[in-house]
């Protein structure tokens, strides 16, 4: 058995900082409001000297235009989730702990070789987080050994390995209580290897029975009840952000994170997403309602975070921003088994987008009732003789053509129709020939009685025109032929 | 490379026996609802027959598409004379830019024998774009436009000018079988 855990060091900066392109000086405050310290400076506050545990106004005297925003635990919480959501493809044991991950890797190193670290760190990199990696035989072990990868230089690969780095970890890193650890380091013992070598009877005396377990967890004596992560079926996330943006084209970088965050969940379950949400919020946290709500869907379920993407941006082209948004969530109530989709590859590399896709994206960029099918029904009633049909969800099965007879009056009907039949003056018509009188509807209050005509209009051209024969009699148009 | 428009007077006047594949078709009116869509129809029919791997299959699928047209087309008349309606697709892009847009996209796909795009406006660029689409996906694209684009240059293929009664051939690319008028049968009834 090997555990890997996953720390991540400056997960309240990368929690705030991720949403935003922009890198000025950001400060995370921790703290109650009177005497709020930073608890986390990213590269350009620390340039300027803001410090870890420095009290936000003292930084503030050294750099004036630094940012600061409080830290958001509920936040962190939910990042670390998320995490946790997309871990779970590389290890079916995954569990949170403080600031970070854990997770057995003994079955996928051997499926993925040495360079797991590596892909999982570039991934997480680009993803905008920082981390350290700290594997061991057990899961205290590797908390340990990532603790100490934390205290390396930044930039690189930080990984430590807990059999090399036991004899030069210092005692802070343990998980002692801190007063222990002070009378340890009092008694001269300054790294961990010295102080597993003590022997247990006279170390229970020093540090009680639930610092002996401690230690024990860490070397293996003592197994460690874990608290599994288990994916939850439906998928929630919400992204606030550092400053409030006002166009659709800003929101767009948050929104691809947020969906890099979700289709790597998507992949971490082996799942695909077939209809989601966005919500927009004008405030940050849930106390506000949404101020857009914008319901998504596909015509097959996709795990693609470019595709999802193009489909949100379209659809945000279609809408207007009625105030700056603060926070951002996307909900999906339900997740599908992923297919994946073969064979297409070679077979239309030139041949533009499949109709499926296009129709998708048609319906994304132009609204889904402006693109339709139609059909017919039987009811002389030429307003209701018709009717568009939505397209066919999930797949877009073509669709049947209705059954029945048609009414053989249909054929002196004319191609067009008007929205609503429109007023129209006597004088201007020239009747042509008489077509047929449609008296029906009783039944359901839209009763007509209607004598329809063939006629040319001023510009010379053939309309379908009817006088009601209800008095007043009046003249409408209700179509054009041709 | 033509298909043969189901006008066999029309079909002659054209020279090469049809309206062409794989570029656009001009058809210039002064108002719509001239007799364009009657006049297309004999085409639709033959262009809608879906082929069968189509029911199991959306991807084989024929797609007619009717963009931006100018009335609401009678789904009950256009299946009593006998136009499949599970081909047809109504679209109604808000935006012009949508509709060209569109119209390029149905193109490219190469499930879309047949395009009927209504466009009050449209220029050398976005036509050649459009007539570059029709050449990539091999279709026929009838671009119906007002009357007044007569003035401008057009890359389409075949420009016809439809009137009460009769069709005019405006340019048919080799420049064959310019003001060639042919008479329009009664259709309508």
């Amino acid at each position: 058995v090997r555990w890997l855990c996953l720390l991540f060091p400056d997960l309240a900066l990368d929690a705030w900082q991720r949403a935003s392109p922009k890198q000025g000086a950001l400060a995370i405050l921790d703290g109650p409001s009177q005497r709020q310290v930073i608890c986390g400076a990213n590269p350009l506050a620390q340039a300027g000297g803001a410090r870890t545990g420095m009290p936000w106004a003292a930084a503030r005297a050294l750099l004036p235009d630094l940012c600061g925003l409080e830290r958001n635990l509920q936040a962190e919480q939910q990042a670390l989730q998320q995490l946790a959501g997309w871990a779970y493809q590389y290890s079916s044991r995954v569990a949170l702990c403080t600031q970070g991950l854990q997770l057995e890797i003994a079955a996928s190193h051997r499926l993925f070789g040495k360079n797991l670290l590596h892909e999982m760190h570039a991934e997480l990199t680009q993803e905008g987080w920082q981390v350290c990696f700290g594997h061991a035989p057990t899961p205290a072990g590797a908390r340990l050994a990532a603790r100490y990868s934390a205290t390396l230089r930044p930039g690189v690969l930080r990984s430590s390995a807990y059999e090399r780095i036991r004899n030069k970890a210092p005692l802070a890193l343990c998980e002692l209580p801190g007063h222990q650890q002070a009378l340890l380091e009092s008694c001269g013992i300054r790294s961990i290897a010295e102080l597993q070598q003590l022997p247990a009877a006279g170390l229970i005396r020093r540090i009680g029975r639930d610092g002996l377990r401690v230690l024990a967890q860490l070397s293996g004596g003592q197994p460690e009840p874990l608290e599994e992560y288990r994916p939850p079926a439906r998928y929630q996330a919400q992204l606030e952000l550092p400053a409030a943006l006002r166009s659709s084209e800003a929101l767009l970088f948050p929104i691809k994170r947020m969906l890099g965050d979700f289709t790597a969940y998507l992949r971490g379950l082996d799942c695909a997403v077939q209809h989601w949400q966005w919500l927009l919020h004008p405030e940050r946290g849930n106390h506000a309602p949404p101020i857009l709500e914008l319901p998504l869907g596909l015509l097959s379920a996709s795990r693609d975070p470019l595709h999802l993407l193009a489909v949100t941006k379209h659809a945000l082209e279609r809408v207007q921003l009625l105030a700056p948004i603060q926070s951002l969530s996307l909900k999906a109530e339900q997740l599908w088994p992923y297919q994946s989709q073969s064979g297409d590859l070679f077979a239309r590399q030139d041949a533009g987008a499949s109709w499926p896709q296009l129709l998708e994206r048609l319906r994304s960029r132009l609204g889904s009732d402006a693109v339709q099918q139609l059909s017919w029904q039987p009811d002389h009633r030429p307003e209701r003789s018709w009717c568009t049909r939505p397209s066919t969800l999930p797949r877009t099965l073509p669709a049947t053509d209705p059954q029945g007879s048609i009414p053989c009056d249909a054929q002196k009907r004319p191609l067009w129709l008007l929205p609503e039949p429109r007023p129209i003056a006597r004088e201007q018509l020239r009747l042509i020939a008489s077509l047929e009188r449609i008296e029906t509807g009783w039944w359901d209050e839209h009763d007509i009685r209607r004598d329809y005509y063939l006629a040319l209009d001023p510009h010379g051209m053939h309309i379908w025109v009817y006088q009601e024969l209800r008095p007043p009699r009046a003249w409408f148009q209700h179509g054009v032929f041709g | 490379l033509v298909q043969a428009s189901g006008h066999a007077a029309l079909d002659a006047a054209l020279g090469q026996g049809g309206l062409p594949r794989g570029a656009i078709t001009e058809v210039l009116t002064q108002y719509w609802g001239m007799g364009e869509f009657d006049l297309f129809l004999p085409l639709m029919r033959q262009l809608a027959q879906q082929p069968a791997a189509s029911a199991a299959d959306p991807d084989s699928q024929r797609v007619l598409a009717l963009i931006a047209p100018p009335f609401t087309p009678n789904a009950l008349a256009l299946a009593a004379r006998g136009l499949p309606l599970s081909s047809l697709w109504w679209l109604r892009p808000d935006r012009s830019a949508l509709a060209w847009w569109s119209a390029e996209q149905l193109l490219r796909c190469g499930n879309c024998p047949l395009l009927l795009f209504w466009s009050e406006d449209g220029d050398m660029q976005k036509l050649k774009r459009l007539q570059l689409a029709a050449e990539h996906g091999q279709n026929i694209a009838l671009v119906f436009r007002p009357e007044k684009a007569s003035q401008q240059a057009s890359p389409a293929a075949l420009r016809l000018r439809l009137e009460a009664g009769q069709i005019e051939v405006l340019k048919a690319r080799g420049g064959l079988k310019q003001g060639k008028r042919v008479p329009l049968g009664t259709a309508l009834m």
